[in-house]
């Protein structure tokens, strides 16, 4: 008996701990980053000494205002373009059951496998040479699209099959033309598929570099910025910008979980 | 046009199809069907699963395309017109209530999406909600409904654009037997009130037999019998229908003779008299189907009606279940099977153990061809 106990004792504190290091591993270098955005001495901030004087860069820093409405543009961009895309391949492989469902499956999602740094160069080559487009915030957002159609995509797919598309029919027979069908009964039922996949391209496309990098020609994103930045050493403003980002990134998580866990935002049929 | 007053003529077909097939790869679903269905008819498709009913009825509609063939609505040829120009009513399996809108807004769907003026709209709802007495749910969420007041918006939304008819989809199945028992008599109150046509498809045959006037039986793709409810259920024209319509006990076997249009038939060392099927000789196999409510148990010793149109069997009875209005004796015959014979009297004059008599008419049951093998 007394052996049991302690054996569960042993095992629940042991999982625990266990817990502790997953969570250490995957956060202590944002907690370390944060930390870091209000310390005096970036290089090595202990004994800890308060300075907001990174964000202060921020805050006047033209640079990075430009780049943060390029990144934003870029985002917004992407997101709209996969969003849209991923829509449409979606619907084509659960509503319509498309013979070749299997193969667009795959063919959608091929982009995941391939680097990042590839995509972004072949995509320079392929515009600058074939299509004769200049390197631009537009072709940024085309190149950002591949890959972020593929993520769209994967998570639209994971949503999209608990909507019962009998329910297009039954709105067919009751006089419904398909686009009054997908806007008064398709859409009302799955936006937050598309909301969610809207969100994890956006945040993809803002955030990424090597893609953005070789199609951006000129034009300063923020990655792109503190990546320029970084080649004159390690500036006060980069731990702060890392900051704020990851900041603006876990606040959308929250409101979207916030959302579902109330019931504000809920998936399909109400039950 | 969708609230057209509709013509009361009994002689005009207001759905007919001609030659309608339709196959998905290598799978005949329906096969060159033709059918014609009157103004204030209740007809049922009656069938097992995969025999092509559904996929008829989603032709209709129009959710599905024929492969040939054509669909008439009114005298007009619809077969190229998509679902939402063909003025049908449609109630679907598990309701298909549009989740994010309310009882009334599900209602009047159809009406709105034919920009039917608002007033005309309300006029409508008033009318639908009284006569499926949905009266105060308005404002609900289907979700928040019981499969009961579900299935009542399901039936309101079909109904309320004045449909030329209305397609049924198994509409019951998800209810529980009480329910089901009550909904099939008001559906059928419904279609009697309104006078259209409605076509009901199903897998259950009471509630084909309960609720329509005519009963299409499908088997694979094809009508095995079209007719008259009471005509399926006492002349079953084949073997198919003869055992899916009803219950019947079975027997199967060569017949051994012919006299007078009478065979013989050889089923577990007994003679059993039965009407020969067209086409049927000497020695060739056949199969026997007789409804348990057909036969009557007399007891061992009791005088049976002589001659050559009866047959009379000893058994025994194994065991007796009580069904309330009715009794069901299974009865241990010759070579040890068991024959199923239902009593609608309920005083249980025989019990478990008791040797009976076995006693029915030929013509009560009826006899066809046995498949190969």
């Amino acid at each position: 008996m007394r052996r049991a106990r302690t054996l569960d004792v042993l095992s629940k504190s042991g999982s625990g701990a266990l817990l502790v290091l997953l969570y250490v591993f995957l956060y202590a270098p944002i907690a370390y980053i944060i930390y870091t955005s209000f310390s005096k001495n970036i290089a090595w901030p202990f004994p800890p000494q308060l300075s907001l004087r990174g964000y202060e860069l921020l805050w006047v820093g033209r640079t990075y205002h430009e780049a943060l409405y390029n990144s934003l543009t870029l985002g917004i961009g992407s997101a709209v373009v996969c969003t849209l895309f991923a829509t449409i391949g979606s619907i084509a492989v659960l509503k319509y059951r498309s013979r070749w469902r299997r193969l667009i499956v795959i063919t959608y999602l091929c982009p995941l496998f391939v680097a990042n740094l590839l995509i972004g160069i072949s995509s320079l080559l392929f515009n600058r040479q074939v299509l004769n487009l200049p390197g631009n915030i537009g072709s940024a957002i085309i190149a950002n699209a591949v890959h972020g159609t593929a993520f769209a995509f994967l998570i639209m797919l994971a949503q999209m099959v608990r909507y019962d598309w009998r329910l297009d029919d039954a709105a067919m027979v009751f006089g419904a033309r398909p686009l009054r069908c997908f806007w008064e009964i398709t859409l009302p039922n799955t936006w937050p598929a598309m909301l969610g996949a809207f969100v994890i391209s956006f945040i993809l496309a803002f955030n990424n570099l090597e893609i953005s990098f070789y199609n951006l020609g000129a034009t300063q994103t923020l990655p792109s910025t503190a990546w320029g930045s970084l080649r004159h050493g390690l500036g006060p403003e980069l731990p702060a910008l890392a900051a704020l980002v990851n900041g603006v990134v876990f606040l959308a998580f929250a409101v979207m979980y916030l959302l579902m866990r109330y019931r504000i935002v809920s998936f399909g049929h109400r039950e | 046009m969708i609230l057209r007053l509709q013509s009361s003529d009994m002689s005009e077909s207001v759905l007919r199809i001609e030659g309608v097939t339709k196959r998905f790869g290598s799978v005949t679903a329906v096969d060159a069907l033709s059918l014609e269905i009157a103004q204030r008819e209740f007809f049922a498709l009656l069938g097992p699963s995969g025999s092509g009913k559904t996929t008829l009825l989603r032709i209709v509609a129009g959710l599905e395309a024929p492969d040939a063939g054509s669909v008439f609505i009114n005298g007009t040829d619809v077969t190229e017109l998509p679902p939402y120009s063909r003025n049908i009513g449609m109630v679907f399996q598990n309701f298909l209530l549009f989740p994010h809108k309310r009882v009334g807004e599900n209602i009047v769907f159809p009406l709105r999406m034919h920009n039917v003026a608002q007033a005309k709209q309300k006029e409508r709802l008033g009318w639908v909600v009284e006569l499926l007495h949905l009266e105060g749910l308005e404002d609900r969420y289907p979700h928040q409904l019981s499969g009961g007041q579900q299935q009542r918006v399901a039936l309101a939304r079909g109904l309320i654009s004045n449909p030329a008819l209305l397609l049924l989809d198994e509409p019951l199945a998800n209810l529980d037997r009480e329910l089901r028992k009550e909904m099939e008599v008001e559906v059928r109150r419904y279609q009697l009130e309104l006078g259209i046509p409605f076509i009901y498809v199903t897998h259950n045959q009471e509630e084909a037999l309960t609720m329509s006037d005519r009963i299409a039986v499908m088997n694979s793709g094809r009508f095995e019998q079209v007719a008259e409810k009471h005509e399926v259920y006492t002349h079953p024209n084949s073997r198919f229908v003869a055992g899916f319509v009803g219950h019947s006990n079975r027997m199967r076997g060569a017949l051994e003779s012919i006299a007078d249009g009478v065979g013989s038939l050889a089923w577990n060392g007994m003679s059993i008299r039965v009407p020969v099927p067209p086409g049927a000789g000497a020695g060739q196999s056949v199969e026997y189907f007789i409804k348990c409510e057909k036969m009557q148990l007399a007891g061992a010793g009791t005088a049976a009606p002589e001659g050559a149109f009866y047959n009379v069997i000893e058994g025994v009875v194994r065991d007796v279940i009580f069904k309330g209005a009715a009794a069901d004796y299974l009865v241990t015959v010759g070579n040890g099977v068991e024959l199923s014979v239902s009593d609608a009297g309920t005083d249980l004059s025989f019990a478990a153990s008791d040797p009976v008599r076995l006693v029915w008419s030929i013509e009560a049951g009826s006899c066809y061809l046995a498949e190969d093998g």
